[in-house]
């Protein structure tokens, strides 16, 4: 009787809710399919992060001839309404060991420059500097700044070129986005990106892949995150690659490679303190 | 029959065309499609962290290019150093608010008075062929959750100028040669205690230091021997440690969005020799005491980062004319000095950091009888770029002295073969005119290559 009474009552909860799914499937879908390329854009950037994140992971840098180097690194991440702080600490290789990266990274709203400094340990000073040349190589990968730090939302035009596309079994938007004219200047000259093409996963608001042309004459890099998964409910690409070309040929590549990461552990605002990158490189 | 092949011929020739675009067009599709596949990753040891200790040896050949001339040890163009080194980095954590760290570095250099007349002492051999070096011996204590200590010998670097020393009063540097030495080794450490105190706006730090030393100075005879122009004396030249041994330093420091502004005070032993005594049978050298005052600053804008720096060394010794050397055997005359400096580091030029600094010295009361102008100018310029994926990199200076000092070129490459083995050059000519006062050293270029392998 009981047994009876469970299934009556699982399959009224089937009959109530499979309609309710649907319809909110189906609004869903509905909703995604009149978003904008720019609204799409935008919640791609309003995307949940996490509010701090503590992540050990490894920079594999591919030269021309396939030789790897590696280079692993302790990243700490902390969200402040009007800013993100981020620390990176290299524990590896041995030459680059204790080096400490920190930056602040504000809000397009909040209108001021993001803030970088540099611990060298051979030289025991912290060094403030400019984070304005997005398009400098992030520890020296493939990645620029920009790639890492995320587009400004408010400096590009954006348009879907491909309303649907598979990547990896997931359905994807095609968006091209270019500086808008009046910034076109300004962006050239912080990020060097002419124009990005990017797939951004319609479930999850996620970008996928990338196809950034550089200003410089024929160089295009290509962008592929994989491994992505839900990681403490954040979503989170695992292995992301950046290559560069040049007329068509690979130059070098960078893959980036989470190994641990851990999101809400309680990081402290000690950490990126400039001020304390000297201890903060010893302590970890 | 002609038409026939003509025509056969074109259909083959445009079958072809067809073809070949058809490959051309798959193959640029294919290419593209390419820089999308996944990269295999095949790196051993990646779930493993790395350990907190570091060791590496490095290998070292230094030519000079030219003979150093009289009064140096070294009377022809050859080698002038084969130093092979290893470097040791321990760090434990003992708690989560103690922690500790050792650094040394041991030097050997296999030719250290080859074909020299002098005979060297055996403290000498033990300071110069055979040479220890401690850089970090030191614990981490969180005393509460902002106040912090560090307590032990460690390299304490404060200021923004690269040229002059204005701020960067506490730590000696090595002057066993001039701008030869790798980076990690031109400061030399101090026992200190180090107490900070940070907040998001704010750093204090006060830095109390016993029995410091001075600047590491190159032996008898040797290339950058500082005393070459008193050889000829019949007395001999003794160093000393300042009689009061305890140094103190202060610095406030503020953040505000996108610069700071330090503050720094130090009753503090300078860390350059000056006459204390001339006797008979002794020029006796020692460290002067002297106070300072100074600002540093420095901010971002965009592509650039401006830096400032601006001190007052008060009652510090200064070395005479040559002509008014024998006025000042009781010790050389005290003055107070202002000292500048305004540069920016600019980062929008391919990977480059170029930066410049120019800097200003100015010295109070009658100069006439000092080796130095009122006011002294200076510059200094660098660029540091690296290839991406930091295959080679690449820093260079230029640098024009103060105190009528000379330039100095230096240019050094780095390229690393492995993740644990990189080779290097370096290139140091130096520039001095008859009027400066580095003048003996004018022919101390050298060549050096070397290699570094970390384990």
């Amino acid at each position: 009787m009981k047994k009876k009474n469970f299934v009556s009552g699982r399959t009224l909860s089937c009959w109530l809710l499979t309609p309710l799914l649907l319809l909110s499937v189906l609004v869903s879908a509905t909703e995604n399919n009149s978003l904008s390329a720019r609204d799409i854009m935008a919640q791609v950037d309003a995307r949940d992060e996490g509010e701090n994140s503590v992540a050990t992971s490894a920079m594999i840098l591919i030269d021309s001839r396939n030789r790897q180097r590696v280079r692993q690194l302790k990243q700490y991440a902390k969200e402040y309404g009007d800013k993100q702080k981020y620390m990176a600490h290299f524990l590896s290789p041995a030459d680059l060991k204790d080096t400490v990266y920190i930056n602040y990274d504000w809000n397009a709203s909040a209108d001021v420059d993001d803030e970088s400094w540099l611990f060298l340990p051979a030289l025991n000073k912290v060094k403030r500097i400019s984070s304005e040349d997005r398009s400098a190589a992030f520890l020296g990968s493939d990645f620029s700044y920009a790639d890492i730090s995320g587009f400004e939302l408010e400096w590009y035009d954006y348009r879907i070129i491909k309303e649907s596309e598979m990547v990896d079994g997931h359905d994807c938007w095609v968006i091209e986005y270019e500086p808008k004219a009046a910034l076109r200047d300004k962006v050239l000259r912080t990020t060097g990106d002419v124009k990005t093409q990017t797939w951004v996963r319609k479930d999850i608001f996620f970008q996928v892949k990338s196809k950034i042309w550089k200003a410089r004459a024929g160089e295009i890099k290509y962008f592929m995150a994989t491994d992505v998964e839900q990681i403490d409910g954040i979503w989170t690409a695992q292995k992301m690659q950046m290559i560069t070309t040049k007329n068509d040929k690979r130059q070098h590549s960078s893959i980036f490679l989470i190994q641990d990461i851990n999101y809400g552990v309680g990081v402290g605002d000690d950490i990126f303190l400039p001020d304390n990158m000297q201890r903060a490189a010893a302590m970890n | 029959m002609l038409f026939k092949l003509t025509a056969t011929a074109l259909l083959r020739c445009y079958a072809t065309s067809v073809l070949l675009a058809c490959c051309i067009l798959h193959s640029a599709a294919a290419n593209s499609d390419d820089f999308f596949a996944d990269i295999d990753v095949n790196v051993d040891n990646l779930n493993q962290l790395p350990s907190p200790n570091k060791w590496f040896v490095r290998q070292l050949l230094s030519y000079g290019v030219e003979a150093p001339g009289q009064g140096f040890s070294r009377s022809e163009v050859g080698f002038n150093k084969i130093e092979t080194s290893i470097h040791g980095e321990v760090s434990y954590t003992f708690s989560e608010r103690i922690s500790g760290r050792i650094e040394a570095e041991a030097f050997y250099d296999a030719i250290y008075r080859l074909d020299s007349d002098i005979q060297p002492s055996a403290q000498e051999l033990s300071e110069f062929e055979t040479r220890f070096q401690l850089r970090d011996a030191y614990l981490d204590i969180s005393l509460t959750e902002q106040w912090h200590l560090r307590l032990g010998h460690q390299i304490i670097a404060w200021g923004q100028s690269d040229a002059v020393v204005i701020a960067d009063v506490i730590a000696p540097h090595n002057n066993y040669t001039l701008l030869q030495a790798d980076l990690r080794d031109v400061r030399l450490q101090v026992p200190a205690a180090h107490f900070t105190r940070s907040t998001s706006d704010f750093t204090l730090d006060m830095v109390l230091t016993y029995d410091a030393g001075f600047n590491q100075l190159a032996p008898l005879g040797n290339e950058f021997d500082p005393f070459i122009a008193l050889r000829d004396l019949p007395q001999p030249l003794a160093q000393y440690n300042a009689d009061n041994k305890i140094e103190y330093f202060v610095r406030l420091k503020h953040n505000f969005h996108g610069g700071d502004v330090s503050l720094i005070m130090a009753e503090a032993n300078n860390n350059t020799l000056t006459l204390q005594q001339a006797k008979a049978e002794q020029l006796s050298f020692s460290q002067d005491r002297f106070s300072v005052l100074a600002l540093t600053s420095s901010l971002s804008q965009g592509l650039w980062v401006y830096k400032a720096e601006l001190g007052v060394h008060h009652n510090k010794s200064l070395m005479p004319a040559a002509t008014k050397f024998n006025h000042y055997l009781g010790g050389w005359p005290q003055h107070d000095q202002l000292l500048s400096m305004a540069g920016f580091d600019y980062v929008g030029w391919r990977n480059t950091t170029l930066s410049l600094e120019l800097n200003l010295q100015h010295t109070a009361g009658d100069t006439d009888a000092l080796s130095i102008d009122k006011n002294e100018y200076g510059a200094m310029f660098s660029l540091l770029w690296s290839d991406t994926n930091e295959k080679l990199t690449v820093k260079a200076n230029a640098i024009s002295m103060l105190d009528n000092n000379g330039r100095i070129f230096r240019l050094n490459l780095e390229y690393p073969l492995t993740d644990a083995f990189k080779v290097g050059g370096l290139l140091v000519h130096y520039h001095f005119n008859q009027s400066d006062t580095l003048y003996p050293y004018r022919n101390n270029d050298v060549v050096q290559i070397y290699g570094q392998y970390d384990f």
